[in-house]
């Protein structure tokens, strides 16, 4: 057993079962806490900071002045569920304590200066002040071993989707969803039949590693070019090639794609949705529908993201893994490997499980009582689980830009950035066409 | 920027699956037994690598099952 890494983890050890827990978790906690009438609870712990600017900075002494607990409990309701998460899963306890602690002080400060009236003015808001902060830091300082254990960009961002649920109805899921899968579909598959062709036919790349540069351009970004590379056996170095490109692209899209947005004048919903069809990864993609300042933007672009595009998957693995086996390996003794169907469960990403979960859990629940309640329930429970995804989102922002050294995604062949940008240079007019043209209307109507 | 992990599983009553299973560990693989298979586990093979050699030493693509795992490294989107 000397050279087996512990890759292949328990269900019980993996990110998104954790992601699931704690997120869940936090939804019945805030729910158990409104029915027992303990709503100060949730609010106390769900930390927020209005806009201020120079002559009215005192606003933002006052939140500290009037909730003096409501730091400490932001930081050890997930202090705690994070180093519990940490221990099972078989991170070094006291080092990711340590470095939740800092990244928490970061968090805090970002959006106390993303919540300034003249950052906000000049689109500094949270999410690219975060990212901005994280990436100057982390590309021209040495940060510490144990700052360092903390930065799980994947962790939270899927803390941060599986929340989202919670404040997306599952009935805006059920009637937006199947658009978001069809316009997904769209964009997915000719973004991959374009990438894995220049790759394989104008660049003459390996068919294992187009299908992988495919993948992360066109489904889910990093995860995706994982999930694809292992269905189609592609070479460690495949995969390491197509994540620098997605990264590369993905980071380069937060700031394009919501500038793009504005001078466009798209409205927030179908900016979420073009967000969510032409980003690269789900938490680039985030940071970037989060830069649109409004909420409808961050559930287009969830809904064309995860429902659209993620959960699919497992079934692209399939299709990729019987390509492979029957075109790509050749066949020993006339008969080609078997391709086991169990291949979508095992790619599917879990977390999504969870997103649902949260979304059916918070219908059931606005539409078993009456009125006057579910409107109480929405501010007072679906208010700060708001919030509380927003902190998860800031986690994600900072540790995307802490972790992205330019320096080491840099290290390719100039063919494989060629046919992702070519992937890229369809993707992008593609998506903002089918956003802002053919499925506008749905997009507009999401609230 | 991954970690990898190749698995082959080679069921009891394959064919030359003893013959098969001392391959792989000459190869470098470890092995485990579990119930109704063996399993074999490396994380310097690569899979296509496994695959030619399992090829050039006469088994066939239906004798064994392959799988291969990558998990992101630290901090990686």
């Amino acid at each position: 057993m000397s050279n087996a890494t512990p890759v292949a983890l328990p269900w019980h050890r993996r990110e998104d079962t954790w992601a699931i827990f704690i997120s869940l978790g936090i939804v019945l906690a805030v729910t158990a806490a409104f029915f027992l009438g303990a709503t100060r609870i949730a609010s106390t712990t769900a930390l927020s900071f209005p806009t201020w600017s120079g002559a009215t900075a005192a606003k933002v002494a006052s939140t500290f002045r009037d909730n003096p607990a409501a730091p400490l409990a932001l930081f050890a309701v997930f202090l705690a569920a994070f180093t519990a998460a940490a221990s099972v899963i078989g991170w070094n306890v006291a080092k990711y304590a340590a470095g939740f602690a800092l990244l928490f002080v970061f968090s805090v400060t970002v959006t106390v200066l993303g919540s300034n009236a003249l950052l906000k003015q000049w689109q500094l808001e949270t999410p690219l002040l975060a990212l901005v902060v994280g990436m100057l830091l982390g590309n021209l300082a040495r940060l510490p071993d144990w700052f360092q254990s903390a930065l799980r960009t994947e962790f939270y961002v899927k803390v941060g989707i599986v929340l989202m649920g919670a404040t997306l109805p599952f009935t805006i899921i059920l009637q937006a969803g199947p658009l978001a899968i069809l316009q997904a579909t769209i964009v997915a598959v000719t973004t991959f039949v374009v990438i894995h062709l220049a790759a394989t036919r104008l660049l003459g790349l390996d068919p294992r590693l187009g299908a992988t540069l495919g993948a992360g351009g066109s489904i889910c970004g990093v995860s995706a070019a994982i999930a694809i590379g292992a269905a189609c056996r592609a070479e460690k170095s495949h995969v390491s090639v197509a994540i620098s490109m997605v990264i590369l692209w993905a980071v380069a899209m937060i700031f394009v794609l919501p500038f793009g947005a504005r001078q466009l004048g798209l409205a927030p919903g179908v900016a979420g949705a073009w967000i969510g069809t032409s980003e690269f990864a789900d938490a680039a993609g985030f940071a970037a529908a989060a830069t649109i300042g409004d909420e409808r933007a961050i559930k287009t672009f969830t809904l064309m993201k995860v429902v659209g595009r993620d959960m699919f998957v497992g079934i692209w693995a399939l299709v990729v893994a019987f390509l492979a086996v029957t075109r790509w390996d050749g066949k020993a003794n006339g008969e080609a490997e078997r391709v086991d169907a169990g291949e979508i469960w095992r790619r599917f990403p879990k977390f999504i499980l969870g997103f649902l979960v949260a979304s059916v859990f918070v219908t059931v629940v606005l539409t078993s009582v009456d009125s006057r309640i579910g409107t109480r329930y929405s501010t007072e429970a679906i208010g700060p689980l708001k919030t509380l995804r927003g902190w998860a989102f800031t986690w994600t922002f900072l540790s995307i830009g802490f972790t992205t050294r330019f320096r080491e995604l840099t290290r390719f062949g100039w063919r494989p950035f060629a046919a992702f940008a070519v992937g890229v240079l369809v993707n992008v007019p593609l998506g903002y066409w089918l956003s802002t043209s053919v499925f506008a209307s749905y997009w507009l109507a999401v609230k | 920027m991954v970690e990898h992990l190749t698995r082959v599983i080679v069921g009891r009553n394959a064919p030359r699956s003893g013959d098969l299973v001392r391959a792989l560990a000459s190869l470098g693989f470890a092995i485990r037994e579990e119930p109704h298979r063996m399993v074999a586990d490396s994380s310097t093979v690569e899979a296509r690598e496994a695959k030619a050699r399992l090829r050039s030493l006469g088994f066939g693509d239906r004798d064994y099952q392959l799988l291969v795992e990558f998990v992101r490294r630290w901090g990686v989107m």
